[in-house]
Protein backbone atom coordinates (compact mmCIF):
# COMPACT_ATOMS: atom_id res chain seq x y z
CA UNK A 1 0.00 0.00 0.00
CA UNK A 2 2.65 2.34 0.64
CA UNK A 3 4.23 1.81 -2.75
CA UNK A 4 0.91 2.35 -4.35
CA UNK A 5 0.81 6.17 -2.19
CA UNK A 6 3.81 6.93 -3.16
CA UNK A 7 3.51 6.29 -6.90
CA UNK A 8 0.40 8.47 -6.70
CA UNK A 9 2.64 11.10 -4.89
CA UNK A 10 5.04 11.17 -7.82
CA UNK A 11 2.63 11.35 -10.73
CA UNK A 12 0.81 14.35 -8.80
CA UNK A 13 3.81 15.93 -8.32
CA UNK A 14 4.54 15.38 -11.74
CA UNK A 15 1.05 16.67 -13.20
CA UNK A 16 1.15 19.75 -10.81
CA UNK A 17 4.64 20.37 -11.85
CA UNK A 18 4.07 19.89 -15.65
CA UNK A 19 0.71 22.20 -15.84
CA UNK A 20 2.00 24.32 -13.29
CA UNK A 21 4.97 25.34 -14.99
CA UNK A 22 2.82 25.92 -17.99
CA UNK A 23 0.97 28.31 -16.00
CA UNK A 24 3.78 30.57 -14.99
CA UNK A 25 5.17 31.19 -18.60
CA UNK A 26 7.86 28.04 -18.22
CA UNK A 27 6.77 26.87 -21.50
CA UNK A 28 10.07 25.90 -23.51
CA UNK A 29 8.32 27.86 -26.54
CA UNK A 30 9.35 31.29 -24.82
CA UNK A 31 11.08 33.56 -27.03
CA UNK A 32 14.06 33.64 -25.80
CA UNK A 33 16.31 36.74 -25.12
CA UNK A 34 18.87 36.33 -27.83
CA UNK A 35 15.80 36.34 -30.23
CA UNK A 36 14.84 39.58 -29.33
CA UNK A 37 17.98 41.23 -30.12
CA UNK A 38 18.07 39.64 -33.41
CA UNK A 39 18.84 42.20 -36.47
CA UNK A 40 16.26 41.98 -39.06
CA UNK A 41 18.61 41.48 -41.70
CA UNK A 42 20.40 38.71 -43.64
CA UNK A 43 24.31 38.26 -43.97
CA UNK A 44 25.75 36.94 -47.36
CA UNK A 45 29.59 36.31 -46.78
CA UNK A 46 31.92 33.75 -47.33
CA UNK A 47 32.95 32.49 -51.16
CA UNK A 48 31.51 35.74 -52.96
CA UNK A 49 32.89 38.54 -54.88
CA UNK A 50 30.55 41.02 -53.12
CA UNK A 51 29.33 40.64 -49.84
CA UNK A 52 26.51 42.11 -48.76
CA UNK A 53 23.53 42.45 -46.37
CA UNK A 54 20.30 42.53 -47.25
CA UNK A 55 17.31 43.94 -44.90
CA UNK A 56 13.48 42.08 -44.46
CA UNK A 57 12.39 44.76 -46.47
CA UNK A 58 15.03 44.94 -49.19
CA UNK A 59 14.43 41.35 -49.71
CA UNK A 60 10.86 41.97 -49.97
CA UNK A 61 11.46 44.58 -53.07
CA UNK A 62 13.05 42.06 -55.11
CA UNK A 63 11.30 39.92 -58.26
CA UNK A 64 9.36 37.06 -55.68
CA UNK A 65 8.37 33.57 -56.62
CA UNK A 66 5.77 31.52 -55.57
CA UNK A 67 6.42 27.97 -54.58
CA UNK A 68 3.41 25.18 -53.35
CA UNK A 69 4.96 22.83 -51.18
CA UNK A 70 4.88 20.63 -47.85
CA UNK A 71 7.75 20.75 -44.94
CA UNK A 72 7.61 17.45 -43.37
CA UNK A 73 9.59 16.43 -40.23
CA UNK A 74 11.77 13.81 -39.77
CA UNK A 75 9.94 12.85 -36.39
CA UNK A 76 6.67 13.01 -38.42
CA UNK A 77 6.90 11.98 -42.32
CA UNK A 78 3.52 11.77 -42.94
CA UNK A 79 1.93 14.49 -41.86
CA UNK A 80 2.96 18.07 -43.28
CA UNK A 81 4.32 20.24 -40.62
CA UNK A 82 3.76 23.15 -42.49
CA UNK A 83 1.68 23.44 -46.05
CA UNK A 84 1.14 26.43 -48.72
CA UNK A 85 1.81 28.94 -50.66
CA UNK A 86 5.46 30.59 -50.11
CA UNK A 87 6.22 33.47 -51.09
CA UNK A 88 10.10 34.27 -51.62
CA UNK A 89 13.16 35.00 -53.30
CA UNK A 90 15.15 32.30 -54.95
CA UNK A 91 18.06 31.80 -52.89
CA UNK A 92 20.12 31.36 -56.91
CA UNK A 93 19.16 35.59 -57.16
CA UNK A 94 20.97 36.42 -53.75
CA UNK A 95 23.99 34.32 -54.39
CA UNK A 96 24.16 36.01 -57.87
CA UNK A 97 23.95 39.36 -56.51
CA UNK A 98 26.93 38.61 -54.26
CA UNK A 99 29.07 36.55 -56.98
CA UNK A 100 30.05 33.54 -56.58
CA UNK A 101 33.28 33.07 -56.77
CA UNK A 102 34.92 29.83 -58.21
CA UNK A 103 35.92 27.19 -55.67
CA UNK A 104 32.84 28.01 -53.59
CA UNK A 105 31.30 24.30 -52.79
CA UNK A 106 28.38 24.40 -50.59
CA UNK A 107 26.72 26.99 -48.38
CA UNK A 108 26.12 27.22 -44.90
CA UNK A 109 23.24 28.79 -43.52
CA UNK A 110 23.02 30.06 -39.73
CA UNK A 111 19.79 31.18 -37.94
CA UNK A 112 18.88 33.53 -35.10
CA UNK A 113 18.62 30.51 -32.28
CA UNK A 114 22.19 29.15 -33.40
CA UNK A 115 20.77 26.23 -35.62
CA UNK A 116 22.72 25.64 -39.45
CA UNK A 117 21.77 23.39 -41.98
CA UNK A 118 23.94 23.11 -45.38
CA UNK A 119 23.39 22.58 -49.30
CA UNK A 120 25.61 22.59 -51.76
CA UNK A 121 26.01 25.14 -53.98
CA UNK A 122 25.36 23.53 -57.57
CA UNK A 123 22.15 22.43 -56.69
CA UNK A 124 21.12 25.65 -55.70
CA UNK A 125 22.18 27.13 -58.88
CA UNK A 126 20.19 24.30 -60.93
CA UNK A 127 17.23 24.77 -58.71
CA UNK A 128 15.10 27.93 -58.81
CA UNK A 129 12.25 26.36 -56.03
CA UNK A 130 14.58 26.69 -53.42
CA UNK A 131 13.75 30.52 -51.76
CA UNK A 132 14.43 32.61 -49.15
CA UNK A 133 10.56 32.82 -48.12
CA UNK A 134 9.14 35.69 -46.32
CA UNK A 135 5.73 34.72 -46.75
CA UNK A 136 3.38 31.29 -46.05
CA UNK A 137 -0.25 31.82 -47.07
CA UNK A 138 -0.46 35.11 -47.52
CA UNK A 139 1.02 35.62 -43.82
CA UNK A 140 4.54 37.42 -43.14
CA UNK A 141 7.00 35.06 -41.74
CA UNK A 142 10.44 35.11 -40.28
CA UNK A 143 12.64 34.80 -43.61
CA UNK A 144 13.12 30.77 -44.09
CA UNK A 145 14.71 28.71 -46.74
CA UNK A 146 12.05 26.69 -48.69
CA UNK A 147 13.66 23.87 -50.12
CA UNK A 148 10.93 21.02 -51.71
CA UNK A 149 11.37 17.60 -51.87
CA UNK A 150 13.86 17.31 -49.08
CA UNK A 151 13.36 16.69 -45.05
CA UNK A 152 12.49 19.95 -42.84
CA UNK A 153 15.67 19.99 -41.24
CA UNK A 154 16.80 21.72 -44.43
CA UNK A 155 14.30 24.62 -44.14
CA UNK A 156 16.01 26.93 -41.49
CA UNK A 157 13.87 29.57 -40.08
CA UNK A 158 15.25 33.08 -38.98
CA UNK A 159 17.94 33.08 -40.67
CA UNK A 160 20.54 35.79 -40.08
CA UNK A 161 23.15 34.67 -42.21
CA UNK A 162 24.44 32.81 -45.67
CA UNK A 163 27.82 31.60 -46.02
CA UNK A 164 29.65 30.34 -49.02
CA UNK A 165 32.59 27.85 -48.44
CA UNK A 166 34.73 25.76 -50.27
CA UNK A 167 34.66 23.00 -47.90
CA UNK A 168 31.91 20.48 -46.98
CA UNK A 169 30.40 22.50 -43.82
CA UNK A 170 27.85 20.05 -41.80
CA UNK A 171 24.63 21.54 -40.37
CA UNK A 172 23.40 21.17 -37.10
CA UNK A 173 21.62 17.85 -38.43
CA UNK A 174 23.46 16.70 -40.87
CA UNK A 175 26.90 16.96 -38.23
CA UNK A 176 24.67 14.23 -36.09
CA UNK A 177 23.98 11.78 -38.94
CA UNK A 178 21.45 12.91 -40.46
CA UNK A 179 21.80 12.52 -44.79
CA UNK A 180 23.06 15.41 -46.28
CA UNK A 181 21.15 15.60 -49.20
CA UNK A 182 18.07 14.86 -47.14
CA UNK A 183 15.84 14.14 -50.34
CA UNK A 184 12.24 12.95 -48.87
CA UNK A 185 12.21 8.88 -50.08
CA UNK A 186 8.71 6.94 -50.28
CA UNK A 187 4.94 7.94 -49.86
CA UNK A 188 5.72 11.32 -48.61
CA UNK A 189 7.72 12.31 -51.48
CA UNK A 190 6.82 15.51 -52.96
CA UNK A 191 8.35 18.21 -55.02
CA UNK A 192 7.11 21.80 -55.81
CA UNK A 193 4.75 23.45 -58.05
CA UNK B 1 3.78 -8.98 -5.72
CA UNK B 2 4.87 -11.97 -5.21
CA UNK B 3 8.66 -12.69 -6.28
CA UNK B 4 7.47 -15.91 -8.08
CA UNK B 5 5.01 -14.21 -10.07
CA UNK B 6 7.60 -11.49 -10.42
CA UNK B 7 10.24 -13.40 -11.46
CA UNK B 8 8.24 -15.18 -13.95
CA UNK B 9 6.75 -11.69 -15.65
CA UNK B 10 10.74 -11.16 -15.54
CA UNK B 11 11.64 -14.50 -17.35
CA UNK B 12 9.03 -13.58 -19.57
CA UNK B 13 9.42 -10.12 -20.71
CA UNK B 14 12.95 -10.35 -20.94
CA UNK B 15 13.79 -11.55 -24.82
CA UNK B 16 11.05 -9.44 -26.16
CA UNK B 17 12.44 -6.43 -24.02
CA UNK B 18 15.85 -7.44 -25.98
CA UNK B 19 14.23 -7.38 -29.20
CA UNK B 20 12.20 -4.11 -29.08
CA UNK B 21 15.50 -2.51 -27.19
CA UNK B 22 17.40 -3.59 -30.07
CA UNK B 23 15.36 -2.41 -32.80
CA UNK B 24 15.17 0.93 -30.64
CA UNK B 25 19.02 1.04 -30.41
CA UNK B 26 20.04 -0.01 -34.14
CA UNK B 27 17.21 2.30 -35.87
CA UNK B 28 18.64 5.33 -33.70
CA UNK B 29 22.20 4.68 -34.66
CA UNK B 30 20.73 4.39 -37.90
CA UNK B 31 18.91 7.83 -37.27
CA UNK B 32 22.14 9.57 -36.66
CA UNK B 33 25.19 7.88 -38.03
CA UNK B 34 26.36 7.23 -41.67
CA UNK B 35 29.07 4.75 -40.10
CA UNK B 36 26.34 3.00 -38.49
CA UNK B 37 24.19 2.96 -41.72
CA UNK B 38 27.22 2.00 -43.53
CA UNK B 39 28.07 -1.19 -41.24
CA UNK B 40 24.38 -2.51 -41.26
CA UNK B 41 25.16 -4.54 -44.55
CA UNK B 42 22.58 -2.35 -46.06
CA UNK B 43 19.81 -3.32 -43.60
CA UNK B 44 19.42 0.09 -42.16
CA UNK B 45 18.64 3.04 -44.48
CA UNK B 46 18.09 6.59 -42.97
CA UNK B 47 14.13 5.67 -43.99
CA UNK B 48 13.80 2.44 -42.59
CA UNK B 49 15.39 3.46 -39.48
CA UNK B 50 13.34 6.53 -39.49
CA UNK B 51 10.09 3.77 -40.10
CA UNK B 52 11.05 1.79 -37.24
CA UNK B 53 12.42 4.08 -34.48
CA UNK B 54 9.22 6.56 -34.93
CA UNK B 55 6.52 3.65 -34.79
CA UNK B 56 4.71 3.98 -32.10
CA UNK B 57 3.98 0.61 -31.68
CA UNK B 58 7.42 -0.26 -31.30
CA UNK B 59 8.16 2.54 -28.99
CA UNK B 60 5.11 2.17 -26.91
CA UNK B 61 5.76 -1.74 -26.98
CA UNK B 62 9.51 -1.22 -25.20
CA UNK B 63 8.77 1.20 -22.94
CA UNK B 64 5.73 -1.62 -21.58
CA UNK B 65 8.13 -4.00 -21.83
CA UNK B 66 10.99 -2.11 -20.37
CA UNK B 67 8.08 -0.87 -17.32
CA UNK B 68 7.25 -3.96 -16.61
CA UNK B 69 10.68 -6.06 -16.77
CA UNK B 70 12.69 -3.09 -14.82
CA UNK B 71 9.81 -2.82 -11.37
CA UNK B 72 9.10 -6.61 -11.47
CA UNK B 73 12.79 -6.83 -11.81
CA UNK B 74 13.36 -4.52 -8.81
CA UNK B 75 10.61 -6.34 -6.60
CA UNK B 76 12.70 -9.63 -6.84
CA UNK B 77 16.26 -7.56 -5.84
CA UNK B 78 14.52 -5.93 -3.10
CA UNK B 79 13.37 -9.31 -2.14
CA UNK B 80 16.65 -10.68 -2.17
CA UNK B 81 17.66 -7.95 -0.23
CA UNK B 82 15.49 -7.91 2.47
CA UNK B 83 15.91 -11.96 2.83
CA UNK B 84 19.88 -10.62 3.10
CA UNK B 85 18.80 -8.03 6.15
CA UNK B 86 19.65 -5.21 4.27
CA UNK B 87 15.78 -3.84 4.36
CA UNK B 88 16.69 0.27 4.29
CA UNK B 89 18.53 -0.32 0.68
CA UNK B 90 15.84 -2.50 -0.41
CA UNK B 91 13.27 0.00 -0.04
CA UNK B 92 15.71 2.82 -1.20
CA UNK B 93 16.22 0.80 -4.66
CA UNK B 94 12.58 0.16 -4.70
CA UNK B 95 11.18 3.66 -4.26
CA UNK B 96 13.88 5.04 -6.52
CA UNK B 97 12.66 2.52 -9.28
CA UNK B 98 9.48 3.32 -9.02
CA UNK B 99 9.99 7.10 -9.35
CA UNK B 100 11.90 7.03 -12.25
CA UNK B 101 10.06 4.56 -14.00
CA UNK B 102 6.55 6.34 -13.39
CA UNK B 103 8.58 9.54 -15.36
CA UNK B 104 9.41 7.70 -17.74
CA UNK B 105 6.31 6.66 -18.18
CA UNK B 106 4.75 10.46 -18.04
CA UNK B 107 7.53 11.14 -20.80
CA UNK B 108 5.93 8.81 -23.03
CA UNK B 109 2.35 9.76 -22.65
CA UNK B 110 3.10 13.29 -22.90
CA UNK B 111 5.69 12.56 -25.77
CA UNK B 112 2.98 10.15 -27.87
CA UNK B 113 -0.16 11.93 -26.66
CA UNK B 114 0.64 15.06 -25.68
CA UNK B 115 0.30 16.75 -28.87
Amino acid sequence: MKKELFALFVLILLILGTYGLKGQGGNSSTQSPVSKQRADFIEITGFVERPYNITYEELEALPSKSVTAELYCVDSPNLPRKSGTWIGVPLRVLLERAGVKEGAYKIAFYAEDGYTTDLYVEDVMNNKSIIVAYELNGKPIKPRLVVPGRWGYKWIKGLTKIRLVNYNFKGTWESAGYPDEAYIEGPTQRGAS
Amino acid sequence: MKVRIALRIVEWTSLPLLLFAGLMVISGYGLTSEAARNASLGLLTFSRSQTIHLSRLIKLGFVSLLLLHTYTGTEVLGEKLRVGGRKRLASVVEYGVIAFLIYVGWITLNGEFGG
